[in-house]
C-alpha cells in the first residue's frame, strides 16, 4: 500500500514543478509585454463618446483627436498644491466616476515603475504602489459619490492636494490643522461661527482639550464622529456637510 | 561504567507517594549487584520533573536497562508517572564506591527533598555533561516514553509556560524590528508626560504612544486638584489651616484604603507630592489658585487646585516639559502586544497598530506603562467586581479600557486589588461625567457643603470618603442628591463666580437668595430643607454633629447667607485602585515576586497605591510622582 502512494506523490511533486516553472516563464513574458506597451489602455475618448462636441461646455473650442492627450495641450495637469478649486480636473474626474460603475484610472492616467502620470503628457505625479493606487482609486469613488467630507469638497471642485498639500497620498495619511484653515479659518472666525446660541460653552471648536487635530471629529474618507459625545452623551451635535 | 538515565514527570500533589516509594528502593538497593551509585535529581524549574541516575559496573544489559530502573518505571506509574526517557550511556565519571547506604549523603539524604538542595541541578546542566563526547562513547535509547500515550490521556496535559517553546502556543516574536527606540511610553497622561520628561531630560528618546485621538487620555479631564502637604506656595501656612506633614498623609491615605495599600508606594506619593508639584510649578509654569481645601478621608486641608480647575492645568505643563526634553506623542497608536521572549528576560518591544499599519517597535531601554485604568471596560470592572453593574455611568473618558493590563499579564506582570472600583459620589447624574460643576461637591466640603436627598435631608458625614459618600447615596434609591453652599464659600474652597455664572447658564448650578426659594426650585420639602440648615448651622456653632458625627472644624461656615446654590450629583464609576505591580522603583513585578526586566509602570494602570478606596486629589500626586521614578529609571537602562 506505501509503495504506490509515495510513487504517486513523486509523480505529482514532480508535474507541480513543471507547471510551476511554465507559468513562471508566462508571467514574464506578460511583464515585458506590458512594459513595452506602456500600462495606460489609452482608449479613444469615441470608444464611449460619439462625438467629442457634446461633452464639451459650450463655447468651448474644437477639439482634435481621441485621446486625453487633446485635452492635455490646453488644460495642463495642475502641478500646483494649492488649496483652492480646480474646476477642470474635478470636472472630468467626476465625469468619469459614474454612480455604481466605479472608475478606470488607466484609460487616461499611465502607471509605469511605480510612477503614476498622465498619458502623453511628460507629466509624472510621484510614487505610487500598486495597492495604493487602488486605494486612492477607492477614495476617488468616495469624493465624488459619498455623503463624507470629499464629497462636500468634490462639489466645489475641491481635490485631493488642496487638502493633501505634498505629495500623492498613502493610506493613514493626515491632514493638519493649518491646511484646513486656509479655507476654513482663521480659527477664531470658525468659533464664531460655531458657537451654540444655547450654551456658548458647547463650542465645538473650542475644546477643553485644547488644540485638537480637526480630524479627530472630521473624516474626509469616512462618516465624521462628534468625539464630544464620547463622554457629553446629552449634548445635541452634529456635523455638517458629512 | 555505565550511567543509566530516567527522567521522569509525576502527576501533581504525588510528591508525598514519592518519597515513600523511593524510600522502599533506597532499602532494597543492596540485592542489585554492580549497583556503584544513586543519585536522585529535582529539576529546580519544572518542580514535577526528576532525574535518576544510576552508575553500574560494567555488567549490565545496555540495550535493555537494568531490572532495577524497570522496577523503578513500574512502581513510579502506579503513583502517577505522566512521563518518563529512559537510556544507557558509557561513563568514566562517577568513580565512586557505592557504599551500602549508611552516610554518604549522595544516598542516603536522596528522598529527602528538602535536605537535597545541592543536588538540584537543571536538566540543562545534566545535558551538558551528557552531551560531553569524550566521556560518552555509546549511548542507548531505551524505552522513551512507553507509558505517555496511556496516561497523558488519563492525566491530561498542562500548559507549560516555563517551557521554552511556550512562546510559540501564544505569539512569535517579530522577525525584524520597524524601529528601535529608547523608551516608550504607553499613554500620554500624568503618569506618561511625567515618565517622558525625566527620561527626556536624561537623554533617552522617548517616544509616548497614545491610542487615542487626542492626548492626556483621563487626566486632561481630571478634576484638577492635586493632594500635598506643602509646596513652594506655603498655601497652608499663609491662609492659616493648620498643620500637615507627608507622615499624616500617608497616615490618611492608607487609613482611607483600609491598609490595603502597599506602603512603600504610598511613602513615594506622600513624600514626593510636593517637589513634584513645584517642579510642575517651575518647569512647566503650572499656576495653583489661592486655595486649600480639605476633601473627604484628608485629615488636613492639603488639596490644592490648579488654575484651570481641570486636569489640563496640570496635563499642559507636564506636556511642554516633556516636549522640551524631546519626547514625541503619537496620537492614534494604539499598541496591541508586548514582547517579551521568556519569562526571564526583559521586554523586548511593543507591536502597535498605527493609521500606516502594523509596527514593530524594538525597545531599547525601557518600557513605560502608563495607560491608565478601566473604568470605561464594562466587562474588565465586573469580571472583578460584579456589583458595578452596566448601568453605572462613568466619570471616564471613552479610551480607559483594561487591554494594556491583559498585554502585561500576558508576559508575566503580576495584578492586585483588581476588584477596588472606585465611584466618584458627585458626578453629573445623566451622563456621569464630572464637569467643573462636579467638583464642588468634593471641594467643599472642608467649608460647610452639605449634601441632602430629594426629601431635603442630609444622609451622611460630607467629609467621608468616597466609598462611603457613594454608598449612602445609593442606599437611598432615590436619584439625584444635592449639594448646597452659598457664595461665601466659592473661593474657599477653589472656585471661581465665573464658574458658578458658566454653571448657571449650563443649568448645572441653580441659584437662589433663601433656602426657602432654592427648596423651591429643586422640587424639595420646602420645611424640610429648612429645618435641615438650620440643624446644621447649629451643629457647627455646637462644634459636633450629633447626626452623622462629622468633625466639625472652624473653617466651616453656616449656610446662613445668601445666594445659596445647588448642584445635583450621583455617583459614577471613577477610578480603578487595582492593576499591575510595581515595587518602589516602579519596576514591574511578575507573579513570582520578581522584577520583569526593563518594563516598568505608574498611574492607574498600576495596583496597590490607593488600596481598597482612594482619597481624592491623592491621584495626580501618584501619577506625576511615579511617572518621574518610573522616568528616571527607565533612563537609566542600558540600551
Amino acid at each position: 500500500m506505501k509503495k504506490p502512494l509515495l510513487l504517486f506523490s513523486f509523480i505529482f511533486v514532480i508535474l507541480f514543478a513543471i507547471t510551476l516553472a511554465f507559468t513562471k516563464g508566462d508571467v514574464f513574458a506578460q511583464a515585458k509585454k506590458q512594459k513595452a506597451k506602456a500600462p495606460s489602455k489609452n482608449v479613444s475618448c469615441l470608444s464611449c463618446h460619439d462625438k467629442i462636441s457634446n461633452v464639451l461646455p459650450k463655447n468651448h473650442k474644437p477639439v482634435t483627436g481621441d485621446t486625453i492627450a487633446s485635452c492635455n495641450t490646453c488644460h495642463r495637469p495642475d502641478m500646483s498644491i494649492k488649496a483652492e478649486p480646480k474646476p477642470y480636473a474635478s470636472t472630468i474626474h467626476r465625469a468619469h466616476i459614474k454612480e455604481g460603475k466605479g472608475a478606470d484610472c488607466m484609460i487616461c492616467h499611465t502607471h509605469a515603475n511605480n510612477r503614476f502620470g498622465l498619458y502623453k503628457s511628460g507629466v509624472s505625479f510621484g510614487r505610487l504602489k500598486k495597492d495604493e493606487l487602488e486605494n486612492i482609486k477607492n477614495i476617488f469613488i468616495s469624493w465624488a459619490q459619498s455623503k463624507n467630507i470629499d464629497a462636500t469638497h468634490s462639489k466645489v471642485d475641491i481635490m485631493c492636494s488642496s487638502c493633501h498639500d505634498k505629495k500623492l497620498p498613502l493610506t493613514g495619511d493626515t491632514v493638519e490643522n493649518d491646511r484646513c484653515l486656509i479655507c476654513h479659518g482663521p480659527l477664531e472666525d470658525l468659533q464664531k461661527r460655531s458657537e451654540p446660541k444655547d450654551f456658548p460653552d458647547r463650542n465645538p471648536h473650542k475644546s477643553h482639550l485644547g488644540d485638537i487635530a480637526c480630524t479627530v471629529c472630521h473624516h474626509s474618507h469616512k462618516a465624521s464622529t462628534v468625539y464630544c459625545l464620547g463622554c457629553h452623551g446629552n449634548f445635541k451635535m452634529k456635523i455638517p456637510g458629512g | 561504567m555505565y550511567l543509566e538515565c530516567i527522567k521522569v514527570r509525576v502527576n501533581l500533589n504525588k510528591e508525598k507517594e514519592l518519597k515513600s516509594f523511593l524510600d522502599g528502593v533506597f532499602n532494597n538497593l543492596e540485592q542489585y549487584g554492580g549497583l556503584v551509585r544513586f543519585e536522585f535529581y529535582k529539576n529546580s524549574l519544572v518542580p514535577l520533573d526528576y532525574i535518576i541516575h544510576l552508575y553500574w559496573k560494567e555488567d549490565i544489559n545496555i540495550t535493555l536497562g537494568s531490572p532495577l530502573s524497570y522496577y523503578i518505571i513500574e512502581g513510579l506509574q502506579r503513583i502517577g508517572l505522566i512521563n518518563h526517557t529512559m537510556w544507557v550511556e558509557e561513563t568514566t565519571i562517577g568513580d565512586m564506591e557505592y557504599n551500602k547506604g549508611d552516610t554518604s549523603e549522595d544516598t542516603k539524604n536522596y528522598p529527602d527533598f528538602k535536605n537535597n538542595v545541592n543536588k538540584e541541578e537543571t536538566m540543562a546542566k545534566k545535558d551538558e555533561i551528557k552531551d560531553m563526547p569524550n566521556k560518552i562513547t555509546r549511548r542507548g535509547f531505551l524505552k522513551a516514553g512507553v507509558s505517555a500515550g496511556m496516561l497523558a490521556a488519563a492525566t491530561g496535559l498542562a500548559l507549560d509556560l516555563t517551557k521554552k517553546d511556550a512562546e510559540a502556543a501564544v505569539k512569535t516574536l517579530p522577525k525584524k524590528w520597524d524601529e528601535e527606540i529608547d523608551v516608550v511610553v504607553v499613554g500620554s497622561g500624568f503618569a506618561g508626560l511625567a515618565a517622558a520628561s525625566e527620561a527626556g531630560k536624561r537623554g533617552a528618546k522617548v517616544v509616548i504612544l497614545e491610542k487615542m485621538p487626542t492626548y492626556g487620555g483621563n487626566s486632561i479631564i481630571n478634576g484638577g486638584v492635586y493632594a500635598a502637604w506643602d509646596s513652594k506656595l506655603h498655601l497652608r501656612q499663609k491662609l492659616n489651616l493648620g498643620n500637615d506633614s507627608p507622615k499624616q498623609h500617608f497616615d490618611d491615605t492608607l487609613k482611607g484604603g483600609d491598609y490595603y495599600n502597599i506602603p512603600v508606594l504610598v511613602k513615594n506619593l506622600t513624600e514626593g507630592s510636593a517637589d513634584a508639584l513645584n517642579w510642575m510649578i517651575e518647569e512647566g509654569g503650572c499656576k495653583l489658585r489661592e486655595a486649600l481645601t480639605r476633601a473627604g478621608g484628608h485629615s488636613a486641608y492639603r488639596t490644592h487646585t490648579v488654575a484651570e480647575g481641570v486636569g489640563r492645568g496640570f496635563t499642559e505643563p507636564l506636556r511642554k516639559i516633556a516636549e522640551k526634553y524631546g519626547a514625541k506623542i503619537r496620537l492614534n497608536n494604539e499598541i496591541t502586544w508586548i514582547w517579551r521572549k521568556d519569562t526571564e528576560g526583559p521586554v523586548l518591544g511593543v507591536e502597535v497598530k498605527t493609521p500606516k499599519g502594523k509596527r514593530n517597535i524594538k525597545i531599547k531601554k525601557a518600557l513605560v506603562l502608563a495607560s491608565g485604568g478601566f473604568s470605561r471596560d464594562i466587562k474588565m470592572r465586573q469580571a472583578f467586581n460584579p456589583s458595578v453593574v452596566p448601568e453605572y455611568n462613568s466619570t471616564n473618558h471613552p479610551g480607559a479600557t483594561g487591554e494594556c493590563i491583559r498585554f502585561a499579564q500576558a508576559i508575566g506582570a503580576d495584578t492586585l486589588h483588581m476588584a477596588f472600583i472606585q465611584l466618584y459620589p458627585f458626578a453629573e447624574p445623566e451622563t456621569g461625567i464630572l464637569d467643573n460643576p462636579a467638583v464642588y461637591p468634593f471641594n467643599g466640603v472642608g467649608y460647610g457643603l452639605i449634601y441632602v436627598d430629594k426629601n431635603g435631608k442630609r444622609f451622611v458625614n460630607e467629609l467621608e470618603r468616597r466609598d462611603v459618600c457613594s454608598m449612602a447615596q445609593i442606599k437611598l434609591g432615590q436619584k439625584p442628591t444635592y449639594s448646597i453652599f452659598n457664595e461665601e464659600m466659592v473661593t474657599k474652597m477653589g472656585g471661581t463666580m465665573e464658574e458658578i455664572e458658566k454653571g448657571i447658564a449650563k443649568g448645572r448650578f441653580i441659584k437662589a437668595n433663601t433656602i426657602e426659594e432654592l427648596a423651591q426650585k429643586l422640587k424639595m420639602p420646602v420645611n424640610n430643607l429648612v429645618e435641615t440648615v438650620k440643624k446644621h448651622n447649629q451643629y457647627l456653632k455646637d462644634g459636633k454633629d450629633p447626626d452623622f458625627n462629622k468633625p466639625i472644624t472652624k473653617a466651616m461656615i453656616p449656610l446662613e447667607k445668601g445666594p445659596f446654590y445647588a448642584v445635583a450629583q450621583w455617583p459614577a464609576v471613577h477610578h480603578t485602585m487595582g492593576g499591575i505591580r510595581i515595587n518602589e522603583k516602579a519596576q514591574v513585578i511578575d507573579i513570582w515576586g520578581k522584577v520583569i526586566p526593563k518594563f516598568y509602570a505608574a498611574g492607574e494602570v498600576t495596583g496597590g497605591v490607593h488600596g481598597s478606596n482612594r482619597l481624592g486629589s491623592n491621584a495626580i500626586p501618584d501619577c506625576v510622582v511615579h511617572g518621574r521614578i518610573a522616568g528616571i529609571n527607565a533612563a537609566q537602562e542600558k540600551a
